[in-house]
């Protein structure tokens, strides 16, 4: 397991993450698409995202250092290719140095990860829940609980936090359940656990250094809090059991709280969809599918290039770092070497006025499956341990929600965090319940 | 009392102190100046006492990460913009992002405030007079409890800029307010043991008050107490070269870099020798400060241009009709107060909101970088000297600035001043 980063001289660790900052915003003043998407001001980043997908299947930020992709034929080769991994050969992870404080729970290579993931599959000593059922049976009745108080809290206050309430603290009982942390390391387990939930964010966009600083003791605590709880376990003999179990955690709680959060918003947003799965809380699958493809919990993946690399007709060497735009690689055409980006016309190489408007189909949740299914949480790295606990444990909170709470709907604004490129994270996600059946969605059931 | 005077290692950038540094000691008052020690030659030269603290390792560390070039990185500040309403949230940011993370923060070392804290807890000065951009001297002040004011070289842009910044920052929802300078004080303070509550940061941001040498019309709307003083000259140690002493025949037109620019870029990217050319024919003495390095082929150059490597601005002025220059602290200041119009070529920092300025009160002409070339500079150069008016307006502010206290006449004021917000 790595160490965690030091953190005797957090103003030299402050003075560099104001440098790599002040660095992404002077590139996006330069008018760098992908440093304008890393600067993450903007509430939805698709304009500057279309803009890198107007410069082609491979879009290269000079100024950042980075090849950016928009293709989906590019970042399934990305993916697949044994040429591409998460860190570098010799095993470090891109930008580490720029990025002091930024968390170790995920700087794992593929093989480490696939040793890990022996662990964490189904009935593994890391993972109990037999199959993907029984874990969501098992996070519905947590989800059911949860929501007992959250009906509490909007009895008592008319509003409540959504995020904080249900969809950050659920992947968190469930993990906990799962990963055997005793009830008396409830709060400390949940509390590390959030206090990570910067990790993903960390490893590309500089966090303030009281966040930096909080995230790494937070990783501290949650190492510590996961081995004490396998100590003396069967699951606790595997030399990996901590940090395949920590690497667990860090990858489902906060792309699942995204993801519940993010579906909810796009539900709220169209009453008629909203009022589907109310009618129909299987239909929760299908939100979650069209969620990972509208609004994905994680919007941006980072790889590395092992080797000299040839691809999208360029050179990469090795150590460069390709990011995959998740969410412009959905809005693009399925089908592979059929980019519309590639004929669209640019003058000088900066496109910028003139992004493409690539028609994206809407949020719908009787959309026939499709195949292939929306570029999600891919499955060579962190999101091979977790990614199938983030899309159950989604279903799980979505089905549960519509089935108690039928009339939900915004109470005022949602609110993102601060410098959030990968995640867009939610600070807080404010809903209230309509009181009267006139409030209610036109063919919610009467409950 | 016992003042510090207080600048990054930057000779320009010290230059704006010295006056008001001789004004305090001349009174009685026991003057020292703190700056890192590659500073001390010029402050010894200067007939101030010298402090040597820190060192340049934190300015050296950024220069090795982002190459020399500066300037590149000013680039998306501008300072013209943050007059107008309204500026965008986005806007404001990213000037306190790049301000902290490559200006105030590499200016002001760790090493340089530990030095400076340490000095102002041993000596204990009664007041710390800061240059705008060394944090490090009212970071001093209020560990020891010093009243400590900034004395400006230009247009307030960072406090100005601040103020919006400030405003908007309110606007945000709590989860995506950020502060970069705020938190790089707050770190820093932190280091030293001391709280960094947020009106403290406002204080030491702004000074307890501010010394202003602009002309009165050019101030930018600041919150805080404006302490107007006159500009005085200061162009470091200089001799008067026996030609300025003869009249000049012809209107005397100044052409220079600024020294500031000269040495600390090294480069102009400006073609001087075809713009000189170009000034041939123009019914003038042109007077070009410039060095071998930047005029290779002095030999070329028309009859009607002298080039000298340096001469004291404050020297040659009195005799100009106009000067072109690049908007530098010392150059402005100085044309301004012996009332030459300017044709400002700006590209740094505040240097287009004066250029900006200038031109709008009608006594200069701002020339963007980009559209300098022999016509324009020529054609610029022409309409200066044929306009009346131009010499009346640049005429105006120069009153303005010599209606301001001198330095000497600012010295009573700043001892009730300090009285009255020195800590016990």
């Amino acid at each position: 397991m790595s160490p965690a980063p030091a953190t005797e001289d957090p103003a030299a660790a402050g003075r560099r993450l104001q440098l790599t900052r002040a660095a992404q915003w002077f590139a996006g003043t330069q008018d760098d698409p992908y440093a304008l998407v890393l600067r993450a001001e903007a509430t939805d980043p698709a304009p500057y995202e279309e803009r890198i997908r107007a410069h082609g299947p491979l879009f290269r930020s000079d100024l950042l250092d980075t090849w950016v992709t928009a293709s989906r034929a590019v970042a399934d080769e990305v993916i697949t290719s044994p040429a591409f991994d998460g860190l570098t050969a010799d095993g470090r992870r891109p930008g580490a140095r720029e990025l002091p404080l930024s968390g170790t729970a995920l700087d794992a290579d593929r093989a480490t990860c696939a040793r890990f993931g022996a662990l964490t599959a189904w009935g593994g000593p890391l993972l109990p829940a037999p199959h993907e059922r029984a874990l969501r049976e098992s996070a519905e009745r947590r989800a059911h609980t949860l929501l007992d108080g959250a009906e509490a809290a909007l009895a008592a206050d008319g509003t409540v936090d959504l995020v904080d309430a249900y969809a950050r603290r659920l992947p968190a009982l469930v993990l906990r359940e799962q990963l055997g942390v005793p009830e008396e390391a409830a709060t400390a387990f949940e509390d590390a656990l959030a206090g990570c939930r910067r990790t993903l964010d960390g490893a590309l966009c500089p966090q303030l250094l009281p966040d930096a600083v909080a995230g790494v003791r937070a990783e501290a605590a949650l190492t510590a809090v996961l081995a004490s709880a396998l100590r003396g376990t069967p699951a606790g003999r595997a030399p990996d059991a901590v940090a395949a179990a920590r690497t667990l955690a860090v990858a489902a709680a906060e792309p699942a709280a995204t993801l519940v959060g993010n579906a909810v918003q796009e539900l709220l947003a169209r009453p008629a969809q909203w009022a589907e799965l109310v009618r129909d809380p299987r239909l929760a699958a299908a939100a979650v599918t069209e969620t990972l493809r509208v609004a994905p919990p994680v919007r941006l993946e980072r790889r590395v290039a092992r080797e000299d690399t040839d691809i999208a007709g360029q050179r990469l060497p090795a150590g460069g770092s390709v990011v995959i735009l998740v969410a412009a690689v959905n809005r693009a055409p399925v089908s592979a070497g059929s980019d519309a980006s590639t004929t669209v016309p640019h003058a000088g190489g900066r496109p910028r006025t003139s992004a493409p408007s690539v028609p994206s189909a809407p949020f719908d949740l009787t959309r026939p499956v499709a195949a292939p299914g929306p570029f999600g949480l891919p499955g060579d790295l962190h999101f091979r341990l977790g990614g199938p606990l983030v899309g159950t444990v989604a279903e799980a909170a979505l089905g549960a929600l519509a089935a108690r709470l039928p009339g939900l709907r915004a109470a005022g604004p949602a609110v993102r965090r601060r410098r959030s490129p990968v995640l867009h994270g939610h600070a807080r996600l404010p809903v209230a319940v309509a009181r009267t059946a006139r409030d209610l969605p036109a063919t919610a059931p009467r409950n | 009392m016992r003042i510090l005077l207080t600048s990054f290692a930057h000779n320009t950038h010290y230059y704006n102190l010295v006056p008001l540094g001789w004004a305090l000691r001349a009174a009685g008052h026991d003057v020292r100046v703190a700056s890192q020690p590659s500073l001390t030659g010029t402050i010894t030269g200067s007939g101030l006492t010298a402090v040597p603290v820190g060192d340049d390792t934190a300015i050296v560390e950024l220069i090795t990460e982002i190459g020399d070039d500066l300037v590149l990185y000013q680039q998306g500040m501008d300072f013209v913009d943050t007059r107008d309403e309204p500026l965008s949230w986005e806007h404001a940011l990213g000037q306190q992002t790049i301000m902290s993370a490559m200006c105030f923060s590499p200016l002001n070392g760790d090493s340089t405030i530990d030095d400076m804290v340490a000095l102002a807890r041993s000596w204990k000065p009664d007041l710390v007079l800061w240059e705008p951009f060394t944090y490090a001297g009212p970071v001093a002040a209020h560990a020891c409890g010093a009243a400590h004011a900034r004395l400006l070289w230009g247009p307030d842009v960072v406090l100005n800029a601040r103020r919006q910044f400030t405003r908007l920052l309110a606007e945000r929802p709590v989860e995506q307010r950020e502060d970069p300078v705020g938190e790089w004080l707050t770190w820093t303070l932190e280091r030293h043991g001391l709280a960094a509550d947020a009106d403290t940061i406002e204080e030491l941001f702004a000074g307890q008050w501010t010394i202003d040498p602009s002309a009165g019309s050019l101030r930018l709307p600041v919150d805080g107490e404006v302490v107007p003083m006159r500009f005085v000259p200061y162009n470091g140690a200089s001799v008067v070269p026996a030609w300025l002493s003869e009249p000049p025949a012809r209107p005397r037109v100044c052409v220079t870099l600024g020294v500031s620019t000269r040495e600390t870029y090294g480069t102009d990217g400006v073609p001087f020798h075809e713009l000189l050319a170009g000034l041939a024919d123009v019914d003038a003495e042109i007077v070009a400060t410039l060095d071998a390095g930047q005029l290779p082929d002095a030999a070329g150059l028309p009859g009607n241009v002298r080039v000298v490597d340096f001469v004291p601005l404050d020297a040659l002025l009195p005799s100009c009709a106009a000067i072109v220059h690049h908007g530098g602290a010392g150059t402005c200041f100085t044309a301004t107060v012996h009332g030459v119009p300017q044709i400002v070529v700006a590209s740094l920092w505040d240097a287009p909101l004066k250029a900006h300025q200038l031109a709008e009160a009608g006594a200069g002409i701002a020339l963007d970088p980009g559209e300098l070339g022999v016509d324009t500079l020529r054609g610029a150069v022409v309409r200066v000297l044929e306009s009346r008016e131009m010499a009346v307006a640049a005429r105006r502010l120069a009153d303005e600035m010599l209606a301001a206290p001198t330095p000497a006449a600012l010295v009573p004021r700043l001892e009730r001043l300090t009285a009255a917000h020195r800590r016990a």
